[in-house]
């Protein structure tokens, strides 16, 4: 049987640049969070519940809600209200 | 923790080639197109392992509610279909040369399309609904009925006639291949294992750091 080097060298390739592809997606997210919210950048909140960053200006992230409606802590994700979900840029 | 972990990705994946390139002999009946498998059969291997990871996440997250499940079963069917994607598309070309066909509707093949297909639906479904928690409860339900389709992928080659052959690992009795073909799929299976885990930690990072900055 011929040895059909061109399918091998095609399937490690293509293995690679998908996981790469993916591995940029990784990397590009997490710049884009950094910029969005530079303080975060190694900050991880374990709980999940609590307020995050509210000193920090310029990110206007539901802050119209805050103080609005007292977060109780749980199991569970927070539930927002349509208005004031915001994309990520 | 981490940077450890991305330097055992490099090695893992370093060892994995230089067993699958220069270790590994030439197949006698399929030539080198074999070394394909290398890559194709630890590929299917993850994919089922981030599946039941994603199963796992989906029944805790709907019994106990906790966001941690919700993101590591959404990470994990993320990684799991860039494996499952991989499978397919390095059994295709494993396929030319020897089946002489890119595809066939073989209960294999068919059964992984859909493995696939429902898998994007899991992610489809999470980006559909708007709300967190219904987008997380609606998911954990396609992960769990979804999860049925991997034992039917496993035993189709058992149940049907098909063009696939038998699997070679995760089968019952003691193992049919030379030593150093053994040796090379199991180094290729834990790099690929060691990448798995290296994604699904990463992504499961951002995913939080995703809901902290939308909170």
């Amino acid at each position: 049987m011929p040895d059909n080097w061109s399918f091998v060298i095609a399937a490690y390739l293509l293995a690679a640049v998908v996981l790469g592809a993916y591995w940029r997606h990784l990397v590009k997210k997490e710049c884009e969070l950094e910029h969005v919210n530079p303080s975060m950048s190694g900050h991880v909140n374990h709980s999940g519940t609590g307020p995050v960053n509210q000193s920090v200006k310029g990110t206007a992230v539901n802050q119209s809600v805050k103080g609005t409606e007292p977060r109780v802590p749980g199991p569970g994700h927070p539930r927002s209200e349509p208005s004031t979900r915001h994309p990520l840029p | 923790m981490n940077r450890t972990l991305g330097w055992l990705v490099i090695l893992g994946l370093v060892a994995g080639l230089v067993m699958g390139f220069l270790v590994a002999p030439r197949d006698a009946a399929q030539g080198n197109v074999q070394r394909i498998m290398y890559v194709h059969v630890p590929s299917v291997l993850v994919a089922y392992l981030a599946f039941a990871v994603v199963l796992i996440a989906s029944i805790v997250y709907l019994t106990t509610r906790r966001e941690a499940a919700d993101r590591i079963g959404h990470a994990s069917a993320e990684v799991g279909v860039l494996f499952t994607g991989i499978t397919i598309a390095s059994g295709a070309i494993w396929g030319k040369p020897t089946w002489g066909t890119w595809w066939t509707w073989d209960a294999r093949l068919t059964s992984v399309a859909v493995l696939f297909v429902m898998y994007l639906g899991y992610l489809l479904v999470r980006g559909m609904v708007d709300d967190r928690e219904r987008a997380a409860r609606y998911s954990a339900v396609v992960g769990i009925v979804a999860a049925l389709d991997v034992p039917l992928v496993h035993f189709s080659v058992y149940w049907w006639r098909t063009l696939h052959q038998p699997p070679t690992m995760l089968k019952p009795g003691p193992s049919t291949m030379p030593g150093v073909f053994a040796a090379t799929l199991l180094v290729n299976l834990a790099a690929l294992a060691l990448v798995y885990v290296f994604l699904v930690m990463k992504r499961v990072r951002l995913l939080r750091r995703e809901e902290e900055a939308l909170a």
